[in-house]
Formats: structure tokens, C-alpha cells, sequence
């Protein structure tokens, strides 16, 4: 599949996320999809707001493992407030059902949880790719 | 293994069983267009003695506890001792992962792997990187007493512990709090994770000269293979860089028989049943031969691959969750066939949080299951002389050793990292391309996903709240370490730590002698990155590289 729109993505996960399957396979596909990636790697929300604004990306995709996304993402939207830039943000890795929604309302436009395909995040991409 | 006038008919008759086949195929196809192992090796439909005319018993297969050790480490298998059933334990803090560590062990565990100590000594409670995840990724631990409060009234000599730490400080703070409650470390045993760094080689090092009990490193793959590589692979990557540790330590001047015995390995258990217990011979068969052959081990135990298994994590899924008991129950009983000697089996809702008491103890109660009802424990390598286990079992060797070769001719799994890490990747992302095209069924992911299992039964599943307060109150306990301890001493252990790791002494005496000042993790962390310049990383390798 491919993009209408460029679309160049962050994507970035905390440093104590050791585990990089899914993140390194994620970042495959994304690419596989058309996307530009920009590959963070392990970064503390001041970082992750540093790079996104020095690579002028579109979004940051932000994975999360430790089941604290609510805490993570307030934490990077408060920096991102601070250097006064509104990156939309999509998380993916391990959130509680009922975190979504919450997530959703504090700005964050899009969370994968796993089992999710890399079709359907391909798909996604090219659904935001002309609004963004 | 049979006369070749007997294995003459037994080709013909397989000529002609094929025949029968290729007609009833005409009429009844099958189900798959490909048959292959999860390391993707095609396998026949049958097995036969012809697959295996090649292997000489005594040479190839033997008796347990004897080289080349195919059919299993110890001589008895698990008749008069079976495997220690080692459930991973860390959960808040010192205290809540006592309690839990205690339960299960009042549940019947027999040793318990403390996990989360490593990656809470890097940095302190109080840092920006500890939110989010102190507590939940790993423990709340800053100094040496967090190790005092986790190990109170625990009687040292009478538990088995293992400790997940990839640096020194971690075992230095065992070792300390054992030595203030009285023990000898000469007799102290337990075991460490340990990785590569010059720090780890030195904990080898100093274990096999004071601490000649404790199982000072073990070669982790299970985390390899969970990153996404396969059991070819995580069988190559335990030999090459069980190879690249004996390496180091010898070129130190140690004798290697006075510290391969004491080397062991952690080990994944996946969903391809009969490909993981062939790994596990395979994997012994080819340690067994670099250590006698390549290194010249004399002594037998040097030859033995030990194993813990932890099963895969990333076999289970968070759909349908209570469907990973039974894929739990199939990784454990593929590792007992192999002939482990120590298992964790993750719990069931491990995809979803930090496992709740109640699955922690249900995975015990797998365990327990199988040791004490399945009747697997009472057969040595019950499926030794299997015509597919024994071929699959050459057959992973000999793929095996040609990815040993590639690393060895980079110069070693320690240089070949990148190349390894690149190796992983591919694999994960077949894996995931094999899941998205329904190559590979995953039940509740890509097919059966129409009803939620745990809806079924009309409840919900209680998972792991974490609680708000314990990183509060990790961090006043932290700020009264600091206000209450000596700190000239502090200052003074900085200094000799410092000294230590710039004159390139073997560190741990020094940070044994350091964390009794109450030092923190944190500390320690600054003071080695201004002595050596070497980056802080939770985990020595590139597929779990998480620079912190």
C-alpha cells in the first residue's frame, strides 16, 4: 500500500522499554507502508519533544509497555506544552481497555495494543496521512 | 543404529509407503502447502530409522549425565530431583516482592528468580526515567537496604534464589547484605544473570575465587528469542556467546574448569513442541563438544549445558488471555522433555500487567501438575530414540553450528551484535508477516477471535492495579538512606570505586565494600560513567539495548 500524503513519524519508546521486537517490527512495517520513520529509540519525554521538533515530524508514535501510559503522556504532552508545539501522538504496546478512551481524551489520536496487525496500522496511516 | 540389510527394506517399504501417498493425494489433499518447524526447517510427514542412518548411538545420543549429554545434564533425570520450580518474583518494592516471594514459596516453589534489580540500580527512585516504571517494569530498589528488607528473616542457606542482574553492583549487594548477616560467601550459593561487560567477567572472575559456590553467570537467550528470533537461532546465540564469556574469562588467567561449571543458561520455551525439545538436546550435544573439544575442559561438569527455561512471553497473547494456561502448559511440559533444570512458566495474564498473586500461584500449580501427575518425571528423556526427535535434534545442530560458524568469523557474538540484532529482527518480522497472511494461526489473534474467553464465564478478570504509592515511598526511603548514612564514607567508596575501574581492577571487591556505605544504584552509575566514559545500558545486548 501506499501513501497519498508524506507522512514522517518519530518513533520513539521509553528507555527502560528493553524488549524491541515488536517496536523494530513495527518500524518495518510503518517503512514497508510508505512512512518515513525516524528511529529514537529509548528517550524521556523532554528528548522525544527535542527530536520531534528538530526532525519536523508529522506525528510520534510512542511505545509503552509498562501499563503506565496515562502517567507517560501527560508527562510528554506537559514538555510538548512547555516548548509550546502540539505533535498528535499515537501509542502503542500495553494499555488497559478502559486507558484508551482516557488517552483518546487527552489528545492522543490513535493506540495499538498488541495483536494489532501491521495492516491495520498501515491502513491507519494512510487514513491520517492527508489530515496531518 | 540398524543392520543395513534391515535398513535396505526399510527404505524400499518408505519408496512405496510414498507411492500410496502421492495417489492419495490425488483424491485428499492436505491441509497446509508447506510443513515446517517455527525455525521454518521443512519437516517430512514421517519419520523413519533411514532418518536417522547416519547417527551412531554412543557417539551421538549416549546416556544421561554422560558426554555428549544429548539425552540429559545428570545421570538420574528427575527420579531423585526434579526441576526447581522457579517462578519470577518483582513486583513494588523490597517489601512487596518479599511477601509475593514468600507466598509462592509457601505455594510450593522451590527457588524464586528476583527480577527488576538490575534495571533499579541504574538509576535513583528519584530520577525522571523511574516514572512510569518503578514498580511495574521493575522494583523499587535503590541501595543496600532495599536488599535487607527484601531478604529479612529469609534464611539464605535454606532458599534458592537467582538474581536478574546485568551488572555488578546488583550480586555485590547480595553478597554484602550476606556477609553482614553472618555468612561465609565461600559456602553461599544462589545465582546471577550476569552479561558481558568487564564488570560481569569480573563477577565470574571473583566467584570462582571466593564465592566457588554461587552459579556466577548465566548465557541468556530466553530474552533473544523473545525478541523474535527462532530456536535455531536462540541455539546458536547460547553457544556462540557461551563460547565469547569462556573466551574472556580464560584469557584472565582463570582455569576453565574452575568456573564452567558454575556457567549456565536461561533458555526460552516456544510454541513448536516437539522443535523446542530437540533444541534442548541439541543445545547440550553442542556445548558439550566446544567445551571438551574447543576449550579442553577436563573436568565432566564443564561439559554440562544446565538450563533454565523461562517459556515465551511472546507466545501469549492479551486476547483471550486464559487461553495462555494451556499454551503455558505446552511450553513447560516441551522444557521438562528437554530436560531443564529449572522452569518459570509465565502466567496467563502476563500479556496484560505484572501477574496478579492468584496467577502466579495457578502457574506454580501448572508446574506442580506436571511433576506430580503427567508421569514425564519418571523417564529420563522420554522421547530419546524418537525417529523425528532424534533427526529434528541433528538437524537443529547442524543448522545451528553454521550461524556459530558466522559469529565466530566475525570474531565473536560480542562483535557480531549488530549482525545478531539484525538476524532477530528479520526473524520477528517474518513471524509477524507469517501471523498477518494466517500463515501461522494464532488462536484469538488472527482466527477464533469472535467471543472474549473470559466474558464466557460471565466474570471479569482481575488484573494487576499497580499502586500509586509505592514510587513515593521508595523515594522517602531513598532521602532517608541519604540523610541517615555516612556520607564521607560514601564519599570515600566514590573515590575507591572510581580508582578501581580506572586502574582496570577486577571491581567487585571494591563494590562489595562500597554498597555496605549505603551507596545508591544511581551513584554507583555516575561514578562508573565519569571513570570509564562506557554508555548505561539496562541490558548488555543490542535487541534489548535500552540506552538509560
Amino acid at each position: 500500500m501506499s501513501l497519498k500524503h508524506k507522512l514522517k513519524l518519530l518513533l520513539t519508546k521509553h528507555p527502560y522499554d528493553g524488549h524491541d521486537a515488536g517496536y523494530q517490527v513495527v518500524a518495518r512495517g510503518l517503512r514497508d507502508g510508505g512512512v518515513e520513520v525516524v528511529l529514537g529509540g529509548p528517550q524521556l519525554a523532554s528528548e522525544i519533544v527535542e527530536t520531534a521538533i528538530q526532525e519536523d515530524v508529522d506525528v510520534i508514535g510512542y511505545r509503552i509497555m509498562s501499563g503506565e501510559s496515562m502517567m507517560l503522556i501527560s508527562l510528554l504532552f506537559n514538555k510538548m506544552k512547555e516548548r509550546g508545539v502540539n505533535i498528535p501522538v499515537i501509542v502503542g504496546g500495553i494499555v488497559p481497555q478502559k486507558q484508551i478512551s482516557e488517552l483518546k481524551k487527552l489528545g492522543v489520536l490513535e493506540v495499538f495494543t498488541p495483536g494489532s496487525s501491521l495492516d491495520s496500522i498501515q491502513n491507519y496511516m494512510a487514513s491520517i496521512s492527508h489530515k496531518l | 543404529m540398524f543392520q543395513e540389510k534391515e535398513m535396505h527394506k526399510i527404505i524400499e517399504a518408505r519408496k512405496k509407503y510414498e507411492e500410496d501417498i502421492a495417489n492419495l493425494l490425488t483424491t485428499s489433499p492436505e491441509l497446509k502447502s508447506e510443513y515446517k518447524t517455527l525455525s521454518r526447517i521443512p519437516v517430512n510427514r514421517l519419520y523413519t530409522p533411514a532418518d536417522v542412518m547416519e547417527s551412531d548411538y554412543m557417539r551421538d545420543f549416549g546416556f544421561p549425565g554422560h558426554y555428549p549429554f544429548t539425552r540429559g545434564a545428570f545421570l538420574n533425570g528427575y527420579r531423585a530431583r526434579t526441576w526447581t520450580r522457579r517462578p519470577l518474583v518483582g513486583l513494588g518494592g523490597a517489601e512487596e516482592t518479599r511477601q509475593r516471594m514468600l507466598r509462592l514459596l509457601e505455594e510450593g516453589a522451590t527457588g524464586v528468580s528476583i527480577v527488576g534489580v538490575s534495571e533499579a540500580l541504574l538509576w535513583d527512585s528519584d530520577d525522571e526515567i523511574q516514572i512510569g516504571y518503578l514498580g511495574k517494569n521493575h522494583i523499587g530498589m535503590d541501595s543496600l537496604a532495599d536488599f535487607e528488607a527484601l531478604f529479612e528473616g529469609v534464611d539464605l542457606d535454606k532458599i534458592s534464589v537467582h538474581l536478574n542482574t546485568w551488572h555488578a553492583r546488583g550480586v555485590a549487594m547480595y553478597f554484602a547484605m550476606a556477609q553482614k548477616r553472618g555468612y561465609d560467601l565461600h559456602k553461599l550459593r544462589g545465582s546471577c544473570s550476569n552479561g558481558y561487560n568487564r564488570d560481569c567477567i569480573d563477577v565470574i572472575e571473583y566467584c570462582a575465587r571466593h564465592v566457588p559456590l554461587w552459579n556466577a553467570t548465566y548465557i541468556d537467550v530466553r530474552n533473544i528469542r523473545d525478541a523474535g528470533c527462532t530456536a535455531v537461532q536462540e541455539i546458536a546465540f547460547a553457544i556462540a556467546r557461551g563460547v565469547d564469556v569462556v573466551r574472556d574469562v580464560i584469557a584472565r588467567g582463570v582455569d576453565v574448569d574452575t568456573f564452567a561449571p558454575r556457567i549456565s543458561f536461561f533458555v526460552s520455551a516456544h510454541s513448536d513442541f516437539l522443535e523446542e525439545i530437540a533444541k534442548f538436546r541439541a543445545m547440550r550435544r553442542m556445548w558439550a563438544k566446544v567445551m571438551r573439544e574447543k576449550f579442553g575442559a577436563r573436568d565432566p561438569r564443564s561439559w554440562i549445558l544446565k538450563a533454565h527455561c523461562q517459556t515465551a512471553g511472546v507466545a501469549l497473547t492479551a486476547q483471550q488471555p486464559l487461553n495462555n494456561l494451556a499454551r503455558g502448559a505446552i511450553h513447560g511440559l516441551a522444557a521438562v522433555l528437554g530436560g531443564v533444570q529449572s522452569l518459570h512458566i509465565c502466567s496467563f495474564d502476563e500479556a496484560l500487567a505484572t501477574p496478579t498473586e492468584a496467577s502466579a500461584i495457578l502457574s506454580q500449580r501448572t508446574q506442580q501438575i506436571l511433576t506430580y501427575e503427567t508421569g514425564v518425571t519418571d523417564i529420563i528423556d522420554p522421547l530419546g530414540g524418537s525417529y523425528y526427535i532424534e533427526a529434528l535434534t541433528n538437524k537443529l545442530e547442524e543448522e545451528a553450528q553454521k550461524i556459530v560458524e558466522i559469529i565466530e568469523s566475525m570474531g565473536g557474538a560480542q562483535k557480531a551484535e549488530n549482525w545478531i540484532a539484525n538476524q532477530v529482527w528479520e526473524s520477528a518480522y517474518r513471524y509477524q508477516k507469517e501471523i498477518d497472511g494466517k500463515e501461522r494461526i494464532i488462536v484469538g489473534v488472527n482466527e477464533f477471535v469472535t467471543e472474549e474467553d473470559v466474558g464466557l464465564f460471565n466474570i471479569s478478570l482481575p488484573v494487576t492495579e499497580y499502586d500509586p504509592s509505592v514510587h513515593q515511598k521508595q523515594i522517602e526511603r531513598l532521602k532517608r538512606i541519604r540523610r541517615e548514612r555516612d556520607n564521607a564514607k560514601v564519599e570515600e567508596a566514590k573515590k575507591k570505586l572510581f580508582e578501581a575501574w580506572r586502574k582496570g581492577e577486577n571491581i567487585v571487591p571494591t563494590i562489595i565494600e562500597a554498597v555496605k556505605t549505603y551507596i545508591t544504584g544511581g551513584e554507583i552509575t555516575r561514578v562508573r560513567y565519569e571513570a570509564l566514559s562506557e554508555e548505561v545500558y539496562w541490558h548488555p545486548s543490542p535487541w534489548l539495548r535500552s540506552k538509560c
